[in-house]
């Protein structure tokens, strides 16, 4: 019985360990500052803001669908590990107090960041539905409370095999969170009432289900993705060692990539073309940075602001997707390929410049919306040259080591 | 007959002062499948590492066709690898693997769909050719490997331990392939431990044991020079190799 909780605890430190090394990486990188100046910025903006909001602006059914998916999101933090499956599996029916602290963690973690979102968007809540800020703690009382009762619900879920039923019950507890969340802040005793009602039917079905065993290899894979979150983060501030990529298909975009010709010449444009839709976090950085680049660009007045921004982002764009050109210096399929090494630096220039474009065109484009003709030319011209910098910038000796 | 591979006294290993591999030489002639027998840890991925060019011996030579890592794009596209543990890009789908293969050695485009299709057909892979490696079995990652081999019609195949994983139907069509491979003139480096198989496919042997070459040839030579008349594979090479030790 005591072991569990020790292995719980164990896991639980190990994980906090490695994890405070890493935050103490991020504070250190100026992020802290940054997150210091977005405050500033933000809370001078978010009084202008509320100002401007219109008095139709539905508050209410904002706050619901936030809430609403805030309550459903998350899952229970259990720490398994792949390896566990064979290990930990013949102990299931002792698992009872590690599940139990896993699921009590989690509300802890969960509770946190609903009282973040939700301090965040007190302001807007006090200015519209508001009834004074000892109110907006009875209602983090109240979503915390719903969210256990979700953690609960979603343990028991994942008890299901069948992956189609699993997701089915997602979406169900997510129509029982919009209700609850509207009864929350509506604060309407009738609606709270049959929400709670909802709730408990749902709660005497899931309990049939605490009968049937764990589902092993999604808990395993719950975590890991969990942890892929964290890490994720973590490497937009720092190199994180042990990131095991996960792979987005992209449908749509792959569609495009036979555009690319088939030639010998052309062996690394294939592939950095998939690493950068696929494979990393490639993709999502430039859409990331791009849209943030835009939103800048529509909301700053004053040219040389323009110019900044679109010089600023466009700079943070191109030095993370530099990293994409050691993608596939320690393969050792790459590795024999019949190809010169300077291919791989051709590659890795074409999609350089090709992202650069596009790029420069959004930001030339989003400048129009407050600028002149003139900024717009200026921020095309800026993000061109930024990318090209970087592309001449990446004749670096590539893989001078081929490494098996 | 002209040797396609040739180990000439290959010396070579990480490190200057402790050498993996001690004076290695033996060949592969066109036609021809060889076996590279030995034991975990007996250096035959370290001599697989320096026929690829991977790794440069400290001394000694190693040819294929003549050509040498001198020219290192012209050398390579001469042969084919089939890694031990499959190496797949996680970002490509089946297809693209062969794909990017046929690109990297320059086969025309409508010989590479010619050929994969076959292939995919072959190994019973045709359903799959739109999935990621994230859903493949270990076996299918081999199978992958393997077409991308087969793909190329190179001169010189090596294949390290091919057969780990792969199910029945897997082994059946890797050794039909590798056989008319062989009759079309291609040569085979076949590195493995499963003796039996070793025995039925390949026409020469080398055993390799602890970084040196023990003993090579045709079955016959191997069991005249070890005096053992109509013995099979196995009990040959476990009997060459706990010599040493009755020595001590």
């Amino acid at each position: 019985m005591n072991n569990v909780t020790s292995l719980w605890n164990r896991r639980r430190q190990d994980y906090w360990i490695t994890a405070v090394k890493y935050l103490r990486l991020i504070a250190n990188s100026g992020f802290v500052f940054t997150l210091y100046l977005l405050f500033l910025f933000g809370s001078y903006y978010y009084g202008r803001f509320l100002e401007w909001l219109p008095a139709s602006f539905p508050a209410l059914l904002f706050f619901t669908i936030v809430f609403a998916l805030m309550l459903t999101r998350g899952r229970v933090r259990t720490f398994i590990e792949p390896a566990d499956v064979v290990f930990l599996m013949p102990m299931e029916g002792k698992m009872r107090p590690y599940l139990k602290r896993s699921i009590g963690y989690s509300w802890g973690m969960e509770t946190f960041w609903l009282a973040l979102v939700l301090f965040a968007l007190s302001p807007l809540y006090l200015d519209r539905l508001g009834s004074g800020f000892s109110g907006v703690l009875v209602i983090l009382a109240l979503l915390s409370g719903v969210k256990l009762w979700n953690l609960w619900l979603s343990f028991q879920e994942q008890r299901v095999q069948e992956e189609s039923l699993y997701k089915r019950f997602t979406l169900f507890r997510m129509a029982l969170n919009i209700g609850a969340a509207a009864a929350v802040f509506s604060m309407i005793p009738l609606w709270m009432a049959a929400s709670a009602a909802a709730f408990s039917g749902y709660t005497l079905f899931v309990r049939s289900l605490s009968r049937k065993p764990l589902q092993w290899e999604r808990l395993a894979s719950i975590e890991a993705r969990m942890l892929q979150t964290f890490y994720r983060m973590a490497s937009s501030f720092t190199d994180v060692p042990h990131q095991k990529s996960v792979v987005n298909k992209r449908r749509f975009w792959s569609r495009f990539l036979p555009l690319l010709s088939y030639d010998r010449s052309r062996t690394y444009h294939y592939l950095f073309a998939r690493s950068f839709l696929r494979g990393g976090d490639y993709y999502g950085i430039f859409f990331r940075l791009t849209a943030l680049g835009l939103v800048f660009l529509a909301a700053v007045h004053v040219s040389w602001g323009l110019w900044v921004s679109a010089g600023l982002f466009s700079w943070m764009t191109a030095i993370q997707l530099e990293t994409m050109k050691r993608h596939f210096d320690h393969d050792a399929i790459a590795g024999i390929y019949p190809v010169p090494e300077s291919q791989k630096t051709e590659g890795m220039q074409f999609w350089l410049r090709f992202l650069g474009i596009v790029q420069a065109v959004l930001f030339g484009a989003g400048a129009l919306i407050q600028g002149t003709v003139l900024d717009a030319v200026t921020c095309f011209a800026l993000t061109l040259a930024v990318y090209t910098f970087f592309s001449s910038r990446s004749r670096w000796a590539a893989g001078s080591v081929r490494s098996a | 007959m002209t040797e396609l591979l040739k180990l000439n006294r290959v010396s070579g290993g990480y490190q200057q002062t402790r050498p993996v591999l001690n004076d290695i030489s033996f060949s592969v002639q066109p036609g021809e499948m060889v076996g590279l027998i030995g034991l975990n840890g007996a250096g035959k991925s370290t001599t697989i590492k320096h026929i690829l060019g991977l790794m440069s011996p400290f001394s000694g030579s190693i040819e294929l066709s003549g050509k040498t890592m001198a020219d290192p794009d012209t050398y390579r596209s001469l042969l084919a690898y089939i890694p031990e543990t499959p190496v797949l890009y996680e970002e490509l789908t089946l297809w693209e693997h062969l794909e990017v293969t046929a690109m990297a050695y320059g086969l025309e485009k409508d010989v590479f769909e010619a050929r994969a299709e076959k292939l995919l057909k072959e190994f019973r892979m045709k359903k799959m050719r739109k999935w990621f490696p994230s859903h493949f079995s270990k076996g299918m990652r081999q199978k992958v490997m393997i077409m991308s081999a087969f793909l190329l019609r190179p001169e010189l195949y090596v294949a390290d331990e091919p057969f780990v994983g792969l199910d029945p139907v897997g082994i059946h069509s890797f050794l039909t392939h590798m056989e008319s491979m062989r009759e079309s003139g291609a040569g085979i480096l076949l590195s493995t431990h499963i003796l039996a198989t070793a025995e039925r496919y390949c026409d020469r042997f080398v055993f390799l044991h602890e970084g040196r070459v023990l003993m090579q040839g045709t079955l016959a030579e191997l069991q005249r020079e070890a005096d053992m008349p109509g013995a099979p594979l196995d009990q040959i090479y476990v009997a060459v190799t706990e010599e040493p030790e009755n020595d001590e």
